[in-house]
């Protein structure tokens, strides 16, 4: 019965995880995600948060195989570069049928999905995924 | 870049795969395979360090050491095809030595996309060209075309033993520009180029050794 991810951890980034919460450098302009203590762009640390938009294009992906301990149910597990306008994430594609394969340049919008179970006493962690846009984001 | 590593007798992957057996591989994230990647091993290297006057016999000269850091991150980073903390070492290399006429290059092709991005971002090969120069025989021993890339297999072939890679990286090169390294070994080679760098480059060190 064993965890191999902090549960604190989780819960610090929990606005980062289900909001996309990011920070906009005061300094310079740019925003990045998630947030750090200082700006990665020019080294400013007067940042405020910002939420990024729920909606944006998939620049590339890649469907791995190599998948960790409780998220082989899911495997393989397809993870996008995802252009949100204001920076960019990585994040876990999802709900990728034979009629909906990812393409470059495909819309894509933010959902609330299962990542990973840990162990067998441990917390089953949840995080925003992205999928095809059906235009109906639900969060 | 690989296949140089049948001749290397401190390769872990000593022997040549084809580019069928590549892509026919365990696929560990499209359209990267197994054998795209490193295989994890131990390994140890050193080098003896002393200035010019305290050494009767060196090997080779290790003309500049330069180093730069970077976001080291995909989706952070404009252009996720060039490496900037390797352009900007390579940038201060530079301004600190003649890098004309390199003979040999050993770089950090951690996976095959990576050997070929830091050929890239140096300019060796133009943006996006870097691959298939590589498969019109470019860089290799044999080719007669472009300095010779990676003689002693490189990182997938040789082997990444993480923290020690850069110090074989160097002390290959130093073989190579003494005419002692006992694999493929570069005719006549006088300067050699390192890059090391670290996971997605957040930081690279690009050092030349030279023949004395
Ligand atoms: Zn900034």
């Amino acid at each position: 019965m064993s965890m191999d991810l902090s549960i604190s951890r989780h819960w610090r980034r929990k606005y980062s995880i289900y909001r996309l919460q990011a920070a906009r450098c005061k300094a310079c302009g740019r925003v990045h995600y998630p947030p750090r203590p200082a700006c990665p762009y020019c080294g400013s640390r007067d940042l405020e948060l910002v939420e990024l938009p729920k909606h944006g294009k998939l620049v590339s992906f890649t469907k791995v195989y190599a998948v960790p301990e409780g998220a082989r149910a899911q495997s393989p597990v397809y993870v996008g570069l995802v252009d949100l306008g204001a920076t960019k994430v990585v994040a876990e594609l999802t709900d990728i049928t034979d009629q909906t394969q990812p393409k470059e340049g495909m819309e894509v919008e933010a959902v609330l999905r299962r990542t990973r179970v840990d162990g067998e006493a441990g917390l089953i962690y949840y995080a925003l995924k992205f999928r095809p846009a059906i235009g109906v984001p639900d969060v | 870049m690989h296949n140089n590593a049948k001749e290397n007798p401190y390769a872990m992957l000593n022997f040549t795969i084809k580019p069928e057996k590549v892509s026919k591989a365990q696929t560990i994230a499209d359209p990267i395979t197994l054998l795209d990647t490193y295989p994890l091993g131990d390994g140890a290297a050193a080098l003896v360090l002393s200035n010019k006057d305290a050494s009767k016999s060196p090997l080779a000269k290790l003309s500049a050491v330069e180093s730069a850091t970077d976001i080291g991150s995909l989706d952070l980073a404009d252009d996720p095809l060039t490496i900037s903390s390797v352009a900007d070492a390579y940038k201060r290399l530079q301004g600190a030595v003649n890098t004309d006429d390199i003979d040999l290059l050993e770089v950090h092709d951690s996976f095959t996309i990576t050997g070929l991005l830091i050929l890239e971002t140096l300019g060796i090969a133009p943006r996006g060209k870097a691959a298939q120069m590589v498969a019109e025989g470019w860089f290799s021993p044999t080719g007669g075309k472009g300095p010779i890339v990676n003689p002693s297999g490189g990182l997938k072939a040789r082997g990444h033993p993480i923290g020690a890679t850069g110090v074989y990286q160097v002390a290959e090169a130093a073989l190579q520009v003494a005419g002692k390294f006992p694999g493929v070994q570069v005719r006549g080679a006088r300067k050699g180029l390192v890059v090391s760098m670290n996971g997605l480059g957040s930081n690279a060190f690009v050092s030349l050794v030279e023949g004395v």
